[in-house]
């Protein structure tokens, strides 16, 4: 056998336990010993002298076995296992202060585990039910009519047509849309649908659970009458049917068959955190027949396309082959230019990415920076009553890179113990908020990889001050007998006084952060004067039924009608969904545009405003004033804005100026202005509050007219009620049930529910900041308390000798505490800046998010320092009523 | 008396290893041969001596088992193996081959 093999198997047995050559070496050695005690004995020694002198021969048993175990194979592994040894040995002697170090660094790691574990499923993870995603590209293919980017997209079904066939670079693309489609099973509910081409599921690699996916000849409009559902559908409202396949359902005012259930998790390529995927796939070819979705459909065309990459080619080449389809396309359309993109599926624009992991990541990183402090303060408590150890470890002849080594090693340990507690923690974190996210977050090799490096790290950051500085001192000053000597240097309690400070400004610089993300997202969504817990918002799609128009108009008055006297309803209007607050869209079917004389055209949110609008959400009339009932016959002759409007007219002046208006549809601005109406403005109503970071926190311009200035088939209910929004629920559940039971509900909720949801994963992501804000609070607290105990420990003894010459308890006391207080003014003052920094820079990330939230900041640093002071009170209360009697004598 | 030395480097082993091969012999026995033989002129220690076969063990070249010495004390006795002698031999013929080299080149200098 090789000799290396040999060794190696040498090594393996030596590890396992199965080799007693430790054992057999020292009974070697010292059966060496005899021998030559004996010979010098034979040669006429004295057996003492004999034995001292073998012994001084030999050079040190300890040193002769040292250098025969470093000849082995594997020696320096040995030794690392006999350092990790020595280590654990260490910490078990100080367990208080190893537990708090690794309670410290537990907590942080886990905090960045679980933003890891965030970051993994929200950005890098692929689609569930999708076959080899990183071959799967979003196409996208604009015109530019005025040879400028953005231009207008190309998404029509000829559009379509001419990827499909041009595209040879991909084996096939796709194009699918979504909108809202009603469904009856038979009670009514509406769901978000996905219209797909035939070869879909095909281009994305989906097997279904049940049943199979739609086929070529369901292209045909004749044979498209059949959908696929989503697995949470076929379990709450087709009771999990394993015989579902071939049941008829009505979508969209169709029968179509169910052909087939979806995989559990499957959501397709369109899935937005914290949204629901779609329920419903249908054959394009169905889109004919299904009724459009005028509340949330924009475009007449609007399909997305997505294409499956050829073997062996790259997405650069798929966009110069788009490239040239796109101008084809263009020029067909009248535009000179086109202009293509292909982009990788994925649940985030790669742009979008760097900021979104600053977001996620700075919290959780800096109160992983506190706990690492935290830990190095310990650490370096410690370390002071440690260096004796050191001392004599350096005065025998160890290198000082072997002990600091030792002591990186002892860190290591800690970290990882660390790291093993807060896996299940952040475990368990992300199981409760996969839910509110509607993302699985798995702590995979990935997350776990990451964990270890962090671990790695926070050993590194917390040992290595330490290490260097227990090191540093001369051995006979550190083994010198007195007991003073083993007390901190001045520079060594500077050093942990600057480690607190370090924590101080960092807390701070997290609470600042957190308090500014809070006002950025708590501010967003809409708000009047009605609270929003007792202003409930229904919309109805009448268009999913293929309503006529005048049964439309009849349904909602019935509505507005019946709402108005229900018990309990305080006010109710009638307006679009998107007509009063935007919630995330700027232009959309909400939008009217205005033409004020003597200023360009422009398109504001607002529109047709029915019963009390303005009564129900809480806006005064500032001047003139509201619609009349004469007013609501007929097409719109007035109109209503809103301050914000009247402020940008010539004088402020609104009252009595015309101006012309028209429902904003994509038209054309020529098209638009010939079916414009003349309004007079009649009154003036206040600015309802609706703040969006897009928007640098200012309210948008709103006109409203008395009557449709089309037809409106999808409006929303505003009814405020008397007390909780929720109780009026059943009752215009039942009340549209009685006007047409076909109808759907297609959202239902408080506006601070909608607000919730339309903010859902930003206000649980600025939550879990405020969170970490307090976290690190505590932890920077812990490390105060730590460090000033121990320097009160440690100085016991002048303490001790100065109560001993007659000083007052409370001068002890005092003096602890202004050195604390000294310490947290100083970590105050770099905190703020520290705070003000992180704040402009928050600032620049996101426009809109304001200046600090400064009553905030006021009320946590004020905080900040009411438990710092009781951690240095603490240990000054037991300073000053110190045992002198043990105190001095100890010394 | 001639003064010591170190044993030149990479000869350890051969001296070891030939020994060995005279016979079953613990590790104060063979450092006394080694001084013996070599009138006292190489120095072998215990810190030099335990680590070499400590390591020549490991290869295979060698096994050690314990014995009864000749006053009577437990001792760990070496045997040299095959593996022991095929490197033995490979040693031997590349001291030959430098001391061969070394002597002609003081010769013809």
């Amino acid at each position: 056998m090789n000799r290396h093999v040999l060794r190696f198997v040498a090594m393996v047995r030596r590890w396992l336990g199965l080799d007693a050559r430790d054992r057999t070496l020292d009974a070697e050695l010292e059966s060496f010993l005899q021998h030559d005690i004996e010979a010098r004995i034979e040669s006429g020694m004295m057996p003492e002298e004999a034995r001292r002198t073998a012994l001084a021969a030999i050079g040190g048993m300890q040193q002769t076995r040292e250098s025969a175990r470093d000849a082995r194979a594997g020696a320096s592994l040995d030794a690392l296992a006999r350092d990790i040894r020595y280590a654990a040995r260490t910490l078990r002697r100080s367990p208080a202060l190893s537990l708090a170090v690794v309670g410290s660094l537990a907590v942080g790691i886990a905090v960045t585990v679980v933003a890891y574990a965030f970051i993994n499923a929200w950005m890098f993870k692929a689609y569930p039910g999708i076959t080899d995603q990183k071959r799967l590209l979003n196409v996208e293919i604009r015109r530019l009519p005025s040879g400028r980017p953005p231009g207008n997209p190309l998404d029509s079904s000829e559009d379509y047509h001419a990827l499909r066939e041009g595209l040879s670079t991909l084996s096939d693309v796709a194009a699918a849309t979504a909108q809202r489609i009603a469904l009856e099973l038979p009670e009514p509910r509406s769901v978000l649908g996905l219209l797909v081409s035939d070869n879909y599921f095909d281009v994305l690699g989906f097997r279904p659970a049940l049943g199979r996916t739609f086929g070529p000849h369901e292209a045909q409009p004749a044979n498209a009458g059949v959908a696929v559902v989503s697995h949470r559908l076929w379990r709450e409202a087709l009771d999990s049917d394993p015989g579902v396949i071939g049941r008829t359902i009505r979508v969209g005012g169709q029968v179509v068959q169910v052909i087939g259930v979806a995989a559990p998790d499957f959501a397709g390529t369109t899935v937005r955190l914290g949204r629901e995927g779609p329920d419903v796939w249908l054959p394009l070819a169905l889109r004919s027949r299904i009724a459009p979705d005028s509340a949330t459909i924009l475009r007449p065309d609007g399909l997305f396309f997505v294409g499956r990459l050829k073997p062996g080619v790259e997405a650069a080449a798929v966009v110069v082959a788009a490239t040239v389809i796109a101008s084809n396309r263009a020029a067909a359309a009248g535009s000179q230019q086109g202009l293509a993109s292909a982009s990788a599926v994925s649940q985030l624009d790669p742009a979008f990415r760097a900021r979104a992991i600053l977001f996620v990541m700075a919290i959780p990183v800096l109160v992983l920076a506190i706990a690492c402090v935290n830990a190095a303060s310990l650490t370096l408590a410690r370390g002071s009553r440690q260096r004796r150890d050191v001392a004599i470890r350096l005065a025998i002849g160890a290198g000082r890179g072997r002990v600091v080594r030792q002591l990186l090693l002892e860190s290591l340990l800690l970290a990882c113990m660390a790291a093993a507690a807060a896996l299940p923690l952040a475990w368990l974190t992300l199981t409760a908020a996969s839910g509110r996210l509607s993302l699985a977050m798995p702590i995979d090799a990935m997350v776990l990889a990451w964990t270890l490096l962090t671990a790695v790290i926070c050993a590194v950051a917390s040992g290595l001050v330490p290490a260097f500085r227990v090191t540093a001192h001369a051995p006979l000053q550190a083994l010198s007998v007195s007991r003073a000597a083993t007390e901190a240097t001045p520079s060594e309690s500077r050093g942990k006084r600057r480690m607190v400070v370090a924590q101080i400004a960092l807390s701070i610089g997290v609470l600042v952060a957190a308090s500014q993300l809070i006002t950025l997202v708590e501010g967003q969504g809409g708000t009047g004067g009605t609270p929003s817990d007792r202003l409930l918002l229904t919309s109805f799609d009448l268009d999913q039924l293929r309503y006529p128009p005048e049964s439309a108009a009849d349904f909602y008055q019935r509505l507005l009608d019946g709402a108005s006297h229900l018990p309990g309803a305080e006010a109710v209007g009638l307006a679009r969904p998107t007509s009063v607050w935007t919630f995330g869209r700027g232009k959309g079917p909400g939008s009217v545009i205005v033409w004020a004389p003597g200023r360009e055209s422009e398109i504001v949110i607002g529109g047709y405003a029915g019963g009390d609008l303005f009564g129900a959400i809480g806006l005064r009339l500032t001047t003139g004033r509201t619609f009349t009932a004469e007013d609501r016959t007929g097409p719109p002759r007035v109109a209503i804005v809103n301050q914000i409007y009247a402020e940008g007219l010539p004088d402020r002046q609104a009252v009595g100026r015309t101006v012309r208006v028209a429902a904003w549809r994509r038209q054309t601005n020529k098209e638009a202005l010939a079916e414009a109406r003349e309004v007079t403005i009649v009154g003036v109503v206040e600015s309802a509050g609706e703040r969006r970071y897009t928007r640098d926190g200012k309210a948008v311009s709103k006109v409203y007219v008395p009557s449709p200035l089309g037809p409106e088939p999808a409006l929303t209910l505003y009814t405020r009620a008397r007390d909780r929004a929720e109780d009026l629920a059943p009752a215009i559940r039942a009340l549209a049930n009685r006007i047409d039971a076909r109808v759907p509900i297609g959202d239902m909720g408080s506006l601070a529910s909608v607000n919730e949801r339309s903010m859902g994963p930003s206000h649980w992501l600025t939550r879990m900041s405020v969170l970490l804000g307090v976290i690190a609070l505590l932890l920077a607290a812990a490390g105060l308390f730590a460090t000033s105990s121990y320097a009160v420990t440690q100085r016991a003894r002048e303490f001790a000798v100065r109560l001993a010459l007659g000083a007052d308890p409370r001068g002890v006391l005092t003096l602890v505490l202004t050195q604390s207080m000294k310490t947290v003014s100083i970590g105050f003052f770099i905190g703020s800046a520290v705070g003000l920094g992180v704040s402009r820079l928050v600032a620049t990330q996101f426009p809109g998010a304001g200046g600090p939230n400064i009553p905030a900041i006021a009320l946590s640093s004020a905080l900040l320092v009411a438990v710092m002071l009781v951690a240095s009170a603490i240990p000054a209360m037991r300073a000053a009523q110190v045992d002198l009697v043990a105190s001095l004598k100890d010394g | 008396m001639t003064s010591r030395k170190d044993v030149p480097s990479g000869t350890l082993d051969l001296l070891v290893l030939r020994i060995i091969e005279r016979g079953p012999i613990h590790a104060w026995g063979l450092m006394k041969r080694l001084r013996d033989l070599t009138d006292d002129v190489f120095q072998v220690t215990p810190g030099g001596l335990f680590p070499a076969l400590q390591r020549i063990e490991e290869y295979g070249w060698i096994a050690g088992e314990w014995g009864v010495s000749e006053n009577n004390r437990k001792a760990r006795f070496y045997t040299i193996t095959r593996a022991g002698r095929r490197q033995l031999a490979k040693e031997q013929d590349r001291w030959n081959v430098i001391t061969v080299a070394v002597t002609r080149v003081l010769e013809g200098a």
